[in-house]
């Protein structure tokens, strides 16, 4: 089978490794936070799913959450980052089966990523520690990346399982549920002294609105489960559930779990670095300002920044050649540019209603994609 | 993953399940206490109660031992977390917990919570639970 002995660049993965680090080290101290708030969990009422003795004592529990934040910065750096991961991630799913009253989804979804990510090669970019070699060369990176498809496969079981448990609950499918929350939203909001303007208050309390949100929501969730799987609907998946996830971080107390959904997504982008070409004529403004805004925003590596040659010049400032080797240019630019650079993702539909219905499109001879999709 | 995903369903709090927003329920606990001196319940105060062995009086507090966000808020509508039975399901252990963390001797036998109950905004209802101390 393919997958089970595909070779890929693993670039991206220690990209992952890095920020499933960060997130695990904010994590860690969350829970080192509510240590010195609230006590030792072990001494007050508590949950374990595992067996009574095998509950930490004060003094150890200490220990492994110092350990695990010692094993978050690790994978942050780096060195001995999958080991440093794979420890961390380990005594955080111990730590959680120790006491389910601590049990959050996104934690232990941050925990699970963080575990198969340490499967994964991604210690051969993004080493911290190494300084400016913190890349190892293409040869070095191209490694079997079949943990980065377990990755994959446990974002769609997260919203096969959400989205399926909603689409169950008669309550959810009739809106019933959604209104509940929405009101709640506004409660908070007042309470916390803002002032929602009244034909908000109205919009987002419509037994009709919150019926439409609700089967929208369960659509998508369901809808992204094998929408992320094809290349043809990836990128559109990518950027629905991306929206979908600010929505809820601005709507929702739930932690980390936006943040951990965007480092999730990058299992998704297409392994293989800068096959897109951005072609910049330096002596215009224009040129200059793309190509420093690309070089600090291309943080997934999509492009390969070149000079336009003297006898190319004309066919205006920027141009960017996609990774079949179509070309864009003009209005065109910034819907190709925000496709490919994180940053300017979210926007990516609505500059790309400002592309000619019949942009230059010159198939070029030389670039193939190895597997199309979003990056 | 997948055992762990699918035997959530069967766990009344569904933890590990990945059952994100799944109830907008409400619950309202009031605690109330069995003492040896009589049949009545007492309603326990701002989660505090005052007791007393051997003459010695101590102050118990519902949080000394609670300290979960949605069961240790008593007395006022609270959004039950991961489900009404979850809450309910975890109450009764943190009743059985605190009932048994109570030293002897004391003149409370048990304790009682009043559950008034809200399904996702509908079927209103209260629920009893409680523990003795065996």
């Amino acid at each position: 089978m393919k997958w089970l002995d595909e070779e890929r660049d693993a670039y991206l993965l220690g990209l992952m490794r890095c920020l499933l680090g960060v997130l695990l080290c904010i994590q860690t101290w969350d829970r080192v936070d509510e240590l010195l708030t609230w006590g030792y969990f072990g001494s007050v009422f508590h949950l374990p799913l595992v067996p009574e003795a095998l509950v930490p004592s004060e003094l150890v529990y200490r220990l492994l959450l110092g350990l695990e934040g010692v094993g978050a910065l690790l994978g942050v750096v780096g060195w001995y980052g999958r080991e440093g991961l794979f420890a961390g991630s380990s005594i955080g799913i111990y730590l959680m089966l120790c006491d389910r009253l601590q049990f959050h989804n996104n934690r232990f979804a941050l925990l699970l990523c963080g575990f198969l990510c340490a499967f994964c090669p991604s210690d051969r970019s993004f080493l911290l520690y190494r300084g400016k070699r913190r890349t190892l060369p293409l040869a070095a990176r191209i490694a079997p990346t079949l943990p980065r498809r377990l990755i994959q496969f446990q974002v769609s079981l997260l919203y096969l399982s959400s989205g399926g448990g909603k689409a169950l609950d008669p309550d959810w499918r009739s809106g019933q549920t959604m209104l509940l929350r929405f009101q709640a939203g506004i409660d908070e909001a007042v309470q916390a002294g803002m002032r929602p303007p009244h034909w908000f208050v109205d919009f987002l309390t419509s037994p009709f609105v919150a019926s439409l949100g609700s089967k929208a929501a369960i659509s998508l969730e369901l809808g992204l489960v094998v929408a992320l799987w094809f290349a043809r609907t990836r990128v559109a998946a990518l950027w629905a559930g991306a929206m979908f996830h600010v929505f809820i971080q601005a709507s929702a107390r739930v932690e980390l779990f936006s943040f951990l959904m965007g480092v999730a997504y990058v299992a998704f982008v297409t392994p293989e670095l800068r096959e897109r070409t951005l072609l910049v004529d330096v002596r215009t403004r224009a040129g200059r300002v793309t190509k420093a805004l690309v070089r600090s925003l291309d943080w997934l590596a999509r492009f390969r920044i070149e000079e336009l040659a003297p006898e190319g010049v004309g066919g205006g400032a920027v141009t960017v050649v996609e990774r079949g080797g179509a070309r864009r240019s003009g209005r065109a630019v910034p819907a190709a540019l925000a496709r490919a650079l994180p940053a300017g993702f979210l926007v990516w539909p609505v500059l790309a209603l400002f592309v000619p219905r019949r942009p230059a499109v010159v198939p070029a001879t030389t670039g193939a994609g190895s597997e199309a999709g979003h990056g | 993953m997948l055992c762990v995903v699918v035997s959530a369903q069967f766990r009344p709090d569904r933890v590990f399940g990945f059952q994100m927003f799944n109830e907008s329920s409400t619950m309202n606990i009031h605690l109330f206490r069995r003492v040896r001196s009589t049949k009545r319940l007492v309603p326990i105060v701002n989660g505090e109660f005052l007791d007393a062995t051997h003459g010695a009086p101590r102050l118990f507090r519902w949080t000394e031992r609670v300290h979960d966000p949605t069961l240790g808020k008593l007395d006022q509508p609270t959004h039950a977390k991961y489900g009404l039975e979850g809450q309910l399901f975890r109450l009764g252990l943190a009743l059985d917990d605190f009932v048994a963390w109570m030293p002897n001797g004391f003149d409370t036998v048990g304790l009682v919570a009043v559950v008034e109950t809200l399904k996702n905004g509908r079927n209103p209802s209260v629920v009893r639970l409680q523990s003795v101390r065996r």
